[in-house]
């Protein structure tokens, strides 16, 4: 009996021990997270950049201002850059590679952005892995409203020579060489 | 035992409804997942500079003294064609009447279309080191003529060998039983070979 009225008692205590912290305090909080759907894209203007004819082992670039990335969504994202390697049009088997540290060679040419603004001579390696964009010692680009934009620009240093006509250094010639850079926005 | 039975019912709810909360605050994250980068690109075109330059070597070709109808030709691989260019090429061939070099308005030779010679009509053929079979060359005033080598590559093995024959005009007139062209002297034509890239 003794037993049995101990457990009752204890059976009772436990069960207002939930209760007290509500009796000490007659207010609460709900607090309500919703999840509104995000709408990603970007635009860049201008989406082609015709360098025109090439020499060997020569740099061509773009103005810093010469493209701009636009946030088209509805939030903030982050902007990523990836290059790849260059294909000659009439056969695409044959290629220029992409180079991994900015180094050129033959049938290796390289390629780089500038974010306008930035210091002069700030160009960040554009390689074929995906990399967020950023200026020097900044963080990195973050478009966060709508209509958020950033410019940048490109560089690009062709091949090495592959012939030697006449004491002059030459790539092949005659060939259209294609590559593409892709600006990607990725949100958290 | 009935206490250890209701224990284990209790958990077995509790394991489901955490799971079903799992489940529900997932769902809201998939149709984000499902769009999370939007891409743009941008399209690069560089085009290679070109050079093109064909060499041929010897640039002439003497036949020395030439009679009616007589046949005249070099070894086959008497010319070489070098490309010194940095391009891949095609190449063409055409011919052109030949002049009399004192006074080229007065007196020629037309180049023959159909292979056969006549009076003041001759004819040129090549043949490439490699054949043994003889092409007619042909007049193209205003085109580069016809296919000679095809893809003439760069670099080391660029180079093809080829050899000319001719055939001179009938006589323009006997004299003692010997035939006459009208015009001793010197006559002159050329063969133009031209690379376009292939």
């Amino acid at each position: 009996m003794k037993i049995r009225t101990i457990s009752i008692i204890l059976l009772i205590a436990l069960a207002l021990i939930p209760c007290l912290p509500t009796l000490a305090d007659n207010s609460s909080t709900v607090t309500i997270t919703m999840l509104t759907d995000k709408y990603i894209e970007i635009t860049l203007e201008p989406t082609e950049w015709n360098i025109g004819d090439v020499d060997p082992n020569t740099e061509y670039m773009t103005s810093p201002t010469w493209c701009t990335v636009t946030n088209s969504g509805n939030c903030a994202v982050d902007i990523h850059i990836e290059g790849e390697d260059a294909v000659w049009v009439d056969s695409p088997a044959t290629k220029w590679a992409l180079s991994k540290n900015g180094d050129n060679g033959q049938s290796t040419y390289a390629m780089w952005y500038h974010i306008a603004y930035d210091d002069a001579d700030s160009y960040t390696l554009i390689t074929t892995s995906d990399t967020r964009m950023q200026k020097e010692n900044e963080d990195p680009v973050r478009l966060i409203d709508s209509n958020d934009s950033k410019q940048f620009g490109l560089k690009l240093l062709t091949p090495e020579a592959a012939l030697l006509v006449d004491g002059a250094e030459y790539l092949y010639g005659g060939r259209e060489m294609r590559s593409t850079v892709t600006v990607s926005a990725v949100a958290d | 035992m009935m206490l250890l039975n209701k224990l284990v019912g209790q958990l077995g709810i509790q394991i489901a409804s955490i799971m079903l909360a799992i489940a529900l605050s997932v769902t809201p994250y998939l149709a984000v997942l499902a769009q999370e980068s939007d891409n743009e690109t941008i399209t690069i075109t560089m085009t290679t500079k070109a050079v093109i330059e064909i060499e041929l070597d010897p640039p002439n070709w003497e036949t020395g003294t030439i009679r009616p109808e007589e046949d005249k030709k070099t070894e086959k691989d008497h010319f070489t064609i070098i490309n010194n260019g940095n391009c891949e090429v095609d190449t063409y061939i055409k011919g052109e009447d030949a002049v009399w070099v004192d006074d080229p308005g007065t007196y020629k030779w037309e180049l023959s279309n159909d292979d056969s010679n006549g009076t003041q009509k001759y004819a040129l053929w090549y043949e490439q080191a490699n054949e043994n079979n003889y092409t007619p060359i042909k007049e193209d005033k205003n085109g580069f003529g016809d296919l000679f080598i095809p893809n003439l590559g760069i670099g080391e093995g660029s180079s093809r060998k080829f050899g000319l024959k001719l055939k001179a005009p009938m006589a323009d007139y006997a004299k003692d039983g010997i035939e006459y062209f009208y015009e001793g002297g010197e006559m002159e034509t050329i063969v133009t070979i031209s690379g376009v890239i292939a």
